[in-house]
């Protein structure tokens, strides 16, 4: 009775917001006074009059107009990323040409060692520089070499790597890897077209050939095989992403393009 | 309204994708109580109208930063309702003659036009119920509350959220939105009881206590 309830009690009150322990005392306290309680009337009947606030009809509609309203960040933030991604594969892709280009120049110079290049550059050229993943089959390479001896090419089929590197553009190179240097010889010479090429192949790996061609040890173009390796899988690994990012964009409804 | 939960699950995830039209169905669903938060918070239909525009704009924008059940999305269309009816009162204070005030008693314009929409006879029968010069004084008096009051029993008793959400809404605790609301009912009270819309028994009350 000594005191009154406050008005944050009696608020809690009317929306049955006090734990059951205050709400007992509450109660207690407004049995007994009479002023507590006309106060607690009072105010739960502005509690009513505000409840009663008639709801409003919007004066208009707020549905939103697509045009002006653009995109949500996340589609703009996707579409400079497609643009960002989209250059950059364009650009791997350009640098992947120029450098299979570098690389089949380096082969076809006199002294250089096709052979090897060949067989330890095989993914490289698998890659075609548009970005489509080639691979063509064993025998393909023997229609490209109609000439070879009927021993070379069944030799060559099962063990080379064909590599049509820089598209169509340039010859087959056959790749026997078969331990015959005899054939090999033979296979070399009668499919590669290339006048100005070591008539014979070089093998690190056979020694016993008494070669004509000097030093030819050395792999010049090596590095550029690597890089042309490294760019051509980066190439292949932005088209994708870039197609997914279209891909993601179709998705969205809103192009402002 | 209240629209199908499965609806409104759909519509906010394509919407949070950028569909307008997604985002339209639940501008529908929820204008017209966007809007009444914040015609009873800034007191101008025009006002109101913009804050909720705004509101509904910024939603789409930073639709994709809600990542809750569609069950909260109410509270949290509300508190960007709220935040757009803060700026609206900010940008009043920085115009000294474009106060609360004026757009309270002072301006006949303004009260018509409240007047006018209060006798709005599309509204419900409980709802007509209060007679338009009550309404219009409930609405002045809630006018003059400090901004947070005035928010929560705008929200508490003119839209009938519950504590939890209002408190969501508003992003403050529980108990502060029951001491708010405490606070914005006893001075609605006194301002109510002031203008004879309460019973004269409490007006003696009043005087006895003061």
């Amino acid at each position: 009775v000594n005191d009154h309830l406050a008005d944050e009690v009696l608020s809690a009150h009317i929306d049955d917001q006090l734990s059951p322990a205050e709400a007992l005392s509450a109660h207690a306290h407004l049995t007994v006074c009479a002023e507590c309680q006309a106060r607690l009337e009072e105010l739960r009947s502005v509690v009513v009059l505000v409840r009663n606030m008639p709801s409003l009809e919007p004066p208009r509609e707020f549905a939103l107009d697509p045009r002006p309203v653009g995109a949500p960040s996340n589609v703009i933030r996707l579409r400079r990323w497609y643009a960002v991604v989209r250059v950059g594969a364009a650009s791997l892709a350009a640098a992947f040409v120029i450098l299979s280009v570098g690389t089949l120049y380096v082969d076809s110079r006199p002294g250089a060692t096709p052979l090897t290049a060949a067989s330890k550059g095989a993914p490289a050229p698998l890659l075609a520089p548009d970005g489509v993943t080639t691979a063509s089959a064993p025998g393909a390479e023997n229609a490209a070499g109609p000439t070879a001896p009927a021993q070379a090419a069944r030799q060559a089929a099962p063990a080379a790597a064909q590599a049509p590197g820089g598209g169509a553009a340039f010859a087959a190179q056959s790749t026997p890897a078969a331990a015959d240097a005899a054939d090999q010889v033979a296979a070399a010479t009668s499919i590669r077209p290339l006048p100005t090429q070591a008539p014979t192949p070089q093998s690190t790996s056979q020694p016993f050939i008494a070669t004509p061609v000097p030093a030819p040890q050395v792999d010049s173009a090596a590095p550029l095989r690597v890089a042309a390796a490294i760019v051509g899988v980066l190439t292949v690994v932005a088209l994708f992403v870039a197609v997914l990012m279209r891909h993601r964009l179709r998705a969205a409804p809103l192009r402002t393009e | 309204v209240h629209p199908d939960p499965g609806a409104l699950e759909t519509a906010l995830r394509a919407a949070q994708r950028g569909d307008v039209a997604a985002f339209n169905t639940l501008v529908v669903a929820y204008q017209r109580q966007l809007y009444n938060v914040c015609y009873r918070t800034l007191g101008s239909p025009d006002d109101a109208a913009d804050a909720t525009q705004d509101a509904l704009l910024s939603a789409f924008r930073g639709l994709r930063t809600f990542n809750g059940p569609a069950s909260g999305l109410r509270a949290w269309l509300l508190r960007v309702a709220i935040n757009a009816c803060y700026d609206h009162l900010r940008r009043r204070q920085r115009r000294p003659t474009d106060s609360l005030d004026a757009l309270g008693s002072n301006d006949p314009d303004q009260e018509s036009s409240i007047a006018d929409r209060l006798a709005d006879p599309g509204l419900g029968p409980e709802q007509r119920s209060l007679g338009a010069e009550t309404a219009r004084n409930i609405q002045e008096a809630i006018d003059r509350l400090p901004p947070d009051q005035r928010l929560t029993v705008v929200l508490c008793d003119v839209q009938g959220l519950s504590y939890d959400e209002a408190a969501q809404a508003m992003s403050v605790e529980l108990g502060t939105i029951k001491s708010r609301l405490s606070r914005a009912r006893a001075q609605l009270r006194d301002l109510l009881v002031e203008k004879g819309e309460l019973p004269a028994a409490s007006q003696r009350l009043q005087e006895r206590n003061p």
